[in-house]
């Protein structure tokens, strides 16, 4: 399976799914004219993934700022991991935040909310050097 | 943030009606299957509004900070980029479109408008004697003499090295002259200010006033009038000049135009 790398924009964050080591990641801004279109490609390489491999996910968020349409792509996102965790998987994921935005931390919260059988973690970081 | 708070109170009654039906029916009722699917979903999607809800909210607040911080610098770097950070006069980019403003102002009102331009008498040797620093406590004794010694709406700059410059709207000559004496007199009798070294520094002022034209005269449009701040400008330079060559600490009024 090959991997998903996807160049950040202004307005969609930097995406790169590793196969070989089931690590992804999204990062940056994520406030796409057309959400779907964008994410598409994103939700069917993890399914891909999911169907295709065995091996754990781990996938690492370190979004900034996202707009009304991605937070409901982002829920299909981790409906598509919570099922696969409620059917086994070992499912990782990791929402990072800057330990000052508030704001990243309570939608981190939200998302986590949502969820029953994966693990969902928040993890804050300081200013980076 | 509960469903009530967010607005969604007839959404949650909904599901609690359709939960009590769907817990009254058989359990072999055909359409009971899809009715339970039908009411988790629903149960899901409210949660997932209130959700994007209470997110996008929280996006808005922080973008809405952050705008106001961002206006807050914005004010901040337009005042600094009017300010001359050695005073905290305006500088002479502030002092030109202030005298800009004001002279339109003038010139419709048909009201009178003085400037003063001021010179610290023998800077330089202040400079050479006593070092940069005593120099520049200097010229902020200058600044404050001018501010305390000056209207509040009059408009005082620093706009060179040791040259000032105040803008005093609705003074004529007599008053502009006057207020320029006060500022000299105030200047020669100043103190330091405490942890100040004591150097004495006195003003050679020039002063050049616009005044209003005759009134009613026919066909002459206000901006057809020939002074503009430049010419305000020169007439204070050339008054100053003169102060300065009959011996300085004194005010010299350009002769009326």
């Amino acid at each position: 399976m090959s991997d998903l790398v996807i160049k950040p924009t202004k307005s969609t964050p930097a995406v790169e799914f590793l196969a070989a080591e089931g690590r992804l990641l999204i990062q940056g801004e994520s406030y796409p004219e057309h959400a779907v279109k964008f994410y598409e490609p994103v939700l069917q390489w993890i399914r891909e993934y999911l169907a295709s491999m065995a091996a754990p996910l781990r996938l690492t968020m370190d979004i900034v700022y996202f707009n009304s349409s991605s937070s409901k792509i982002l829920m299909n996102l981790f409906d598509l991991l919570e099922e696969a965790a409620a059917g086994g998987r070992d499912v990782r994921v990791v929402w990072r935040h800057h330990e000052e935005n508030e704001s990243a931390q309570e939608c981190g919260e939200e998302f986590r909310e949502e969820t029953r059988h994966m693990r969902f973690e928040l993890q804050p970081y300081g200013d980076r050097v | 943030m509960n469903a009530f708070a967010l607005g969604f109170h007839e959404e949650e009654q909904v599901i609690a009606r359709a939960r009590v039906c769907l817990d009254a029916q058989d359990r072999d009722c055909v359409l009971r299957g899809e009715f339970a699917l039908l009411l988790g979903e629903y149960e899901k999607l409210l949660r997932q509004s209130m959700r994007l809800v209470r997110m996008g909210d929280r996006m808005h607040q922080q973008l809405a900070d952050l705008n106001a911080a961002l206006r807050r610098k914005q004010e901040d770097l337009t005042r600094l980029a009017a300010t001359d950070m050695l005073t905290g006069l305006c500088n002479r980019r502030a002092f030109m479109e202030a005298a800009q403003q004001a002279l339109s102002r003038a010139r419709r009102q048909g009201a009178p408008l003085s400037l003063l331009l001021i010179d610290a008498d023998e800077f330089k040797r202040v400079n050479d004697t006593h070092g940069h620093a005593v120099g520049d406590e200097v010229l902020r004794r200058i600044a404050r003499t001018a501010r305390e010694t000056l209207r509040a709406e009059d408009v005082v700059a620093r706009i060179g090295g040791e040259e000032f410059t105040a803008l005093l709207p609705d003074a004529g000559p007599e008053q502009a002259a006057q207020a320029a004496e006060r500022l000299r007199a105030a200047m020669e009798r100043s103190r330091p200010a405490p942890g100040e070294t004591a150097v004495a520094c006195t003003l050679s002022i020039g002063v050049a006033c616009l005044e209003p034209p005759p009134a009613a005269v026919p066909d002459v449009s206000p901006d057809a009038l020939p002074d503009g701040v430049e010419a305000l400008l020169r007439a204070a330079d050339e008054a100053l000049y003169a102060a300065k060559a009959s011996g300085r600490n004194r005010v010299f009024l350009a002769p009326g135009r």
